[in-house]
């Protein structure tokens, strides 16, 4: 029980490896898996524990739970990879570029981004999928917009620190224009450092859309989604404790083992 | 095996062999096969190049092994103990009262938000806290309450380093460990600190081992000299016999690179009488009001090697950067050969302008781009063809393989001579060297000034060479400036300012370096 308590699973390359594998498998074959349908009603079947036809039992329509657990990566993994990128793209040229302009361009950009990160995030993306319904595009772009600034402040800080490399100053001093310092010797090193703050911000965009869908205002029944199947089957916790245990589970350990991940590198 | 020490020994190493941690065990150790015994008292220097395990041992003797590393055998006895099995209680015993490390980077090792009288309350309880330490304050020459209460930020560099020096001691230890004592101090000031931890050591008699890349520094403090290469003691002996006949290839070279008053590396070379550089009353201002250089009047010509020499805070610096654009000039003129404004900003100077001043910078892991081959970095903005490269890396002494290496794969002194050839290839009228071998290893220094200088005499160009290291520079310069301050408190010939300095700091700056080169 001792060893059992000082292993420390954060720290295990190889723990850390197996969820992020196993988390990558289901998201890209869990069509391809011969799972029960993830809409099929069995009304004959509801809420019913684990049983071999139902290896994590139903839901409250009679859907099989394992096969939309499966599934339910599927929508919040491809958004927040679109709005990262999205976030990566915006973050790091306005970050690096008031750095690299510095003055008053500086001024007004560090102020735009501090006034993006002083908006309340949750808030702002239900006024926005509500106003614009819940197309997951527009709420990968919104989430992509409002993600950016963190990334732009360390992008920001990064570059100002590489500024004062002396491998900048050679750059300068031999001739070379700002743009082309700016591609050629400061977006590649600031990307090196950034990395990090990146693969942060994904699990911080996953757990926004995932809050989304639980507030109803993500992805839309009947798609199978974490936050939204804990969200529909919360009020059946107390007969089948799975429906809500299981998401969370998946959610908490692909978000953990990203980060742990991070932490290691 | 257990080693024992005898009575007298307070610190004994047998057999230590180091490893990085899952490495091959056929791979280079970082220590390798360390046998050494020290007697109670004695004062010991270990000296090497980077990357030559003198660190490592210094901490192991601290009972300290530096993470991500193994001790694949041996034993290592302090007082009678081997510490690296010790419980943290009996260590917290040891350390301060029999050993003290004072470890090397004076800027981390006091916490900013401490006064210097709360750092030693770890240390020291009881009774009369305050005189103990005024008592031990005074000693190593900060007397006065005044210094009790001021925070690290308050002190300079080498308070601080006195300040460590009265915490290491302040309870008595049998042993003093000291990692690079002076490396982060200027020449006079490390020099001082040198001379109060040879009196304290003399008044108190406890053992000293002292570890630094610097000949100079261990043969002023200690008996004994261990000389350590890769990983192993390569001779070790009485500082003086070791100086003087010395036995190993790799200390003959320490000893033969340490740079002397007397003696050359360059010849004078034929100077035209064209002018590359003209300043007249030039004014620098850093900050809000300090002034970097103060109405300073310079002029070079082509061909010639211009030495500046002070300590930090003179505005060497500021000077080499106002001159190639980095910093803008406030007052004063300056001028190129032909006449150009150079307190035009940088980006306004036409390119052949811009070409014509070419700097080298001081930390050689900062001057390339560490996501780019040297072949890149070098043809990036000169729009060098790869034969020119080729040929500009051969004269700094780089071979064709270097062309598609990256800087992680390559030493300091690589890197240096990769940042000259990029320098060289922008072809310059003006070549500014700013503490170009300060971070290299002697023996590496001396053969980086030797490239300069074959590079000077073949191409004829000017050079303004920046140094704390007074020998270093009259070895190599036509002539020397000295900078205090921000004003110019001397300049003259080498033999001029070496043989009849007029102001008192270069007087001290000739005294320490003689010094230096009589061990």
């Amino acid at each position: 029980m001792k060893t059992l308590l000082r292993f420390n699973f954060l720290k295990n390359r190889a723990l850390i490896f197996s969820v992020l594998g196993f988390h990558a498998f289901v998201a890209l074959l869990a069509p391809y898996l011969r799972l029960s349908s993830t809409d099929s009603q069995d009304s004959a079947a509801l809420l019913q524990g684990p049983s071999l036809n139902h290896w994590l039992g139903t839901d409250s329509l009679g859907r099989d739970v394992f096969s939309r657990l499966l599934h339910g990566g599927r929508p919040s993994l491809v958004i927040a990879f679109v709005a990262t990128a999205i976030s990566c793209l915006i973050g790091i040229v306005i970050g690096s570029l008031a750095a690299l302009a510095g003055g008053w361009i500086d001024e007004a950009l560090s102020r735009v981004i501090d006034f993006m990160l002083a908006l309340p995030t949750l808030i702002l993306l239900l006024l926005i999928s509500s106003f614009f319904g819940q197309d997951p595009l527009i709420l990968s772009v919104a989430l992509g917009l409002m993600y950016a600034s963190p990334i732009a402040r360390v992008a920001r800080s990064a570059t100002q620190t590489l500024l004062a490399r002396d491998f900048i100053r050679v750059a300068r001093l031999q001739g070379g224009s700002r743009i082309s310092i700016l591609f050629g010797e400061v977006l590649p090193n600031v990307w090196r450092v950034m990395f990090t703050e990146v693969a942060m911000q994904f699990t911080w965009i996953l757990l926004a859309f995932s809050s989304l869908s639980f507030l109803g205002l993500g992805a839309s029944p009947p798609t199978p989604e974490w936050g939204l199947m804990i969200a529909e089957s919360r009020s059946y916790m107390t007969l089948n404790p799975l429906l809500v245990i299981a998401p969370i589970m998946m959610l908490a350990s692909l978000v953990l083992a990203i980060q742990a991940l991070v932490d290691h590198e | 095996m257990i080693t024992t020490l005898t009575q007298s020994q307070i610190l004994g190493f047998s057999n230590v062999t180091v490893r990085i941690k899952n490495e091959a065990r056929d791979s280079r150790p970082i220590l390798e096969a360390i046998g050494l015994q020290l007697e109670r008292g004695e004062t010991l220097g270990i000296v090497g190049g980077s990357g030559s395990g003198k660190s490592t041992l210094l901490r192991l003797a601290a009972g300290v092994l530096t993470p991500g590393l193994v001790l694949d055998q041996g034993e290592v006895t302090t007082v009678g103990k081997n510490l690296l099995v010790a419980t943290p209680a009996e260590r917290s015993n040891i350390y301060g009262s029999v050993v003290a490390l004072v470890a090397q980077s004076i800027g981390e090792s006091l916490t900013p938000h401490l006064t210097v009288l709360s750092h030693f309350r770890d240390t020291v309880s009881g009774e009369a806290v305050d005189e103990r330490v005024l008592e031990s304050l005074a000693e190593v020459g900060l007397g006065g309450e005044k210094y009790l209460h001021r925070y690290p930020h308050q002190l300079s560099g080498g308070e601080r380093q006195r300040v460590l020096l009265a915490l290491a001691l302040v309870r008595s230890p049998q042993l003093l460990l000291l990692d690079e004592p002076t490396s982060a101090l200027d020449v006079s000031i490390g020099s001082e600190v040198l001379t109060t931890i040879d009196r304290l050591q003399r008044s108190r008699g406890f053992a000293l081992v002292c570890v630094s890349h610097d000949l100079g520094v261990v043969s002023q403090i200690s008996k004994r000299i261990a000389v350590m290469n890769q990983g192993r003691i390569v001779e070790l002996g009485q500082t003086s016999q070791v100086l003087r006949s010395p036995s190993h290839e790799y200390t003959k070279a320490l000893v033969s690179s340490i740079p002397k008053l007397d003696q050359r590396i360059r010849e004078s070379s034929l100077q035209s009488n064209e002018t590359v550089l003209v300043c007249r009353g030039l004014q620098i201002v850093r900050g809000q009001t300090t002034r970097a250089i103060d109405s300073l009047d310079l002029e070079i010509k082509q061909g010639e090697v211009v030495g500046i020499i002070g300590e930090s805070g003179s505005g060497k610096s500021s000077l080499l950067s106002a001159i190639c654009g980095l910093v803008s000039v406030t007052g004063g003129s300056l001028h190129d050969g032909d006449g150009y404004d150079l307190s035009t900003a940088l980006q306004m100077r036409p390119r052949e302008v811009l070409s014509s001043i070419q700097m080298v910078f001081q930390n050689p892991d900062d001057s390339l781009n560490p996501m780019r081959t040297v072949a890149q970095s070098l043809s990036r903005y000169t729009h060098a063809t790869n034969s020119e490269i080729s040929s500009a890396l051969l004269s700094v002494g780089l071979g064709e393989q270097f062309l598609t290496r990256r800087p992680r794969e390559m030493s300091g002194g690589e890197k240096q001579r990769a940042a000259i050839a990029r320098a060289l290839l922008a072809e310059p009228r003006l070549l500014l060297l700013d503490e170009v071998t300060s971070a290299l290893d002697v023996t590496v220094q001396a053969a980086v000034m030797k490239t300069l200088a074959d590079l000077q005499r073949k191409l004829n160009i000017a050079m303004i060479i920046v140094s704390h290291d007074i020998a270093l520079v009259a070895s190599f310069v036509d002539r020397i400036l000295v900078l205090r301050n921000g004003q110019l408190v001397e300049q003259g010939s080498v033999d001029d300012v070496i043989k009849s300095p007029r102001d008192s700091y270069t007087q001290n700056l000739i005294n320490i370096s003689a010094r230096r080169a009589a061990i």
